[in-house]
């Protein structure tokens, strides 16, 4: 076994060795091919943030009339937290909106003298999607005491459609980049056949298996993959910390840095780069090995 | 030893290259298969070593019939089998002893065996002096005589050799042949292709003759041409220009 193991790293090498400009064809491909997924997968995961902070903090909120009693506005706020599709809801009575506001804007309170302000209910819904239909409800279920239905989801719709499309998108094109570089590295493995058609005649002849001949060609092509996928990986580290501290920086804003995800991520990305060496290599070295014999060999 | 049962072959593009072939080959003989260009001689020997398989017909190799063997079954035959070719087929850039240690690896032979059997084989051989020379050092009787140490690393019973002196001068040749001989005396069974008259005619070994794609003699003691006429009209021609063109080339 240990000659078998000794056999196969020093015929890998050789092989890499022997084409350099083939083996970082291979090799760019994959970490073109990953570098892009991993590009797409990290947009994902930050619309998904993005999209789940936002719906946090933006709820929407219902003003009651300046002249509704407090008896009529707490009976609607009652009535609108048990709406279907609301999973949250604070009531906002005009003496603290007041406070608030004369905390934050002093100069201000003391020029209008009088609480001009009133009373309020901040809600959260289940679904941005459903906020527009939730405020309709409200304004004709209670149009004497509301004022206005004010929200902002027209940006928490933009960034879940946003998500939708690259949810969509992406994948796709991280298939479409899949196939291309299982492709390119099996033409790579293929070229390595033909190049070393003589070493596996004579491998052949002396009895050696199936297995054991393709095994170096098959390491070789993992090998383009793992480097590959590293490649790859450091590219996209280094990019998403630029990307982070620029986005901290100038918007304030901090990017998804959960660190059990994007550990998952660079797992799936190496895991990803040595599934496609291994899948490219064993095509090409299934087809060459089994491929009808007197067209292998005939000097 | 080896056994053919009424064996065809046709080759995918039409090419008959034999037909219903009987031929039995005892343990511990020396045969040689002769008769002129393209009459099936490669092609019986590639069915030896199940690189052909026969279109009809049964092979017997150790008593076993070959022609449904998986890819590890083939494996296992050729390490009962080794194979000499006119052409070498050494690797230019490991040198003597890397590639009888290449051929030792790929049959998961274990590193302290490899060692010692490399250089007993260079030894038998007579390569050891050269065992750290690249083969394009070597001379072609050399090179010929790496390829039948690599093809003796897994002790084969059963030794074959496609023309191994096609490529060298006659003195060589005797050489190669000599050495055969030594391997077929110390019980390996030895099939040899052959277009050298002279080596033929003097060992006076079994020759089995092929003409037409058929065995057409077969004889104990036999010459380079059958004691009795076969009806292989002007092929003896053919041959006779081919060998001379051979012999032109080493002179040239
Ligand atoms: N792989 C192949 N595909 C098609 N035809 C083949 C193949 N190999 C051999 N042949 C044909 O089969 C016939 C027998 O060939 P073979 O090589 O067995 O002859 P041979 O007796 O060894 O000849 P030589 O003395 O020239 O080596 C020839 O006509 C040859 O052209
Ligand atoms: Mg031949």
């Amino acid at each position: 076994m240990f000659s078998r193991i000794e056999f196969i790293l020093t015929e890998t090498f050789i092989s890499l060795r022997r084409h350099p400009a083939m083996a970082m064809a291979a090799v760019f491909c994959v970490a073109a091919a990953l570098f892009v997924s991993g590009i797409v997968g990290l947009t994902l995961l930050n619309a998904h943030h993005l999209v789940k902070k936002t719906m946090e903090r933006v709820s929407f909120v219902v003003f009651f009339n300046t002249d509704a009693t407090r008896h009529e506005t707490w009976k609607a706020y009652k009535d609108i937290r048990e709406l279907d599709g609301i999973t949250g809801s604070h009531f906002v009575a005009k003496e603290k909106a007041w406070d608030r506001f004369k905390k934050e804007n002093p100069q201000l309170a003391e020029d209008v003298g009088h609480n001009p302000l009133p009373d309020s209910i901040e809600l959260k819904a289940a679904d941005v999607k459903a906020i527009p239909e939730l405020k309709s409800i409200i304004k004709e279920r209670w149009p004497d005491v509301i004022s206005e239905v004010r929200s902002d989801e027209k940006v928490t719709g933009f960034l879940s459609d946003t998500r939708m499309v690259i949810g969509r998108i992406g994948p796709l094109l991280g298939i479409l980049l899949a196939v291309v570089s299982l492709i390119i590295i099996h033409h790579t493995i293929e070229l390595t056949l033909y190049a070393r058609r003589k070493e596996i005649f004579i491998m052949s002849m002396v009895g050696a298996t199936p297995g054991a001949i393709a095994s170096p060609f098959v390491l070789e092509g993992i090998t383009y993959g793992l480097i590959g996928g590293g490649v790859a990986l450091g590219t996209l580290a280094v990019m998403y910390d630029g990307f982070a501290g620029w986005l901290k920086g100038e918007v304030g804003a901090s990017v998804m840095n959960d660190p059990v995800m994007l550990q998952h991520g660079a797992l799936a990305i190496l895991v990803a780069g040595v599934a496609l060496g291994f899948i490219g290599s064993m095509v090409s070295a299934t087809k060459y090995l089994y491929r009808p014999r007197s067209k292998v060999t005939n000097a | 030893m080896i056994e053919f049962q009424h064996v065809s072959v046709t080759y995918p593009n039409g090419v008959t290259a034999l037909s219903d072939v009987n031929l039995s080959v005892r343990k511990g003989e020396f045969v040689f298969l002769v008769g002129p260009s393209g009459q099936g001689k490669s092609t019986a020997l590639k069915l030896i070593y199940r690189e052909v398989r026969p279109t009809c017909g049964r092979i017997l190799v150790e008593g076993h019939d070959i022609s449904h063997l998986s890819g590890r079954g083939v494996a296992h035959l050729r390490r009962r089998i080794g194979v000499v070719f006119q052409d070498f087929r050494l690797l230019e850039y490991k040198t003597v002893r890397e590639n009888l240690k290449f051929a030792m690896q790929v049959v998961d032979t274990p590193p302290s065996i490899i060692t010692r059997r490399v250089n007993d084989l260079l030894e038998h051989v007579g390569l050891i002096e050269r065992r750290n020379a690249f083969p394009q050092q070597l001379s072609g009787g050399e090179q010929q005589r790496l390829c039948i140490a690599r093809a003796l690393i897994n002790h084969p019973p059963i030794l074959l050799a496609d023309e191994p002196t096609g490529n060298l001068d006659p003195e060589t040749s005797w050489e190669i042949v000599r050495l055969l001989e030594a391997i077929n005396l110390k019980g390996t069974t030895v099939v040899m292709a052959t277009h050298h008259r002279e080596i033929v005619d003097q060992l006076s070994r079994r020759v089995v003759y092929f003409c037409d794609s058929r065995v057409v003699g077969d004889e104990q003691g036999g010459g380079y041409y059958p004691s009795t006429d076969c009806e292989c009209e002007g092929s003896v021609e053919t041959e006779m220009s081919a060998f001379d063109e051979g012999a032109a080339l080493f002179r040239a």
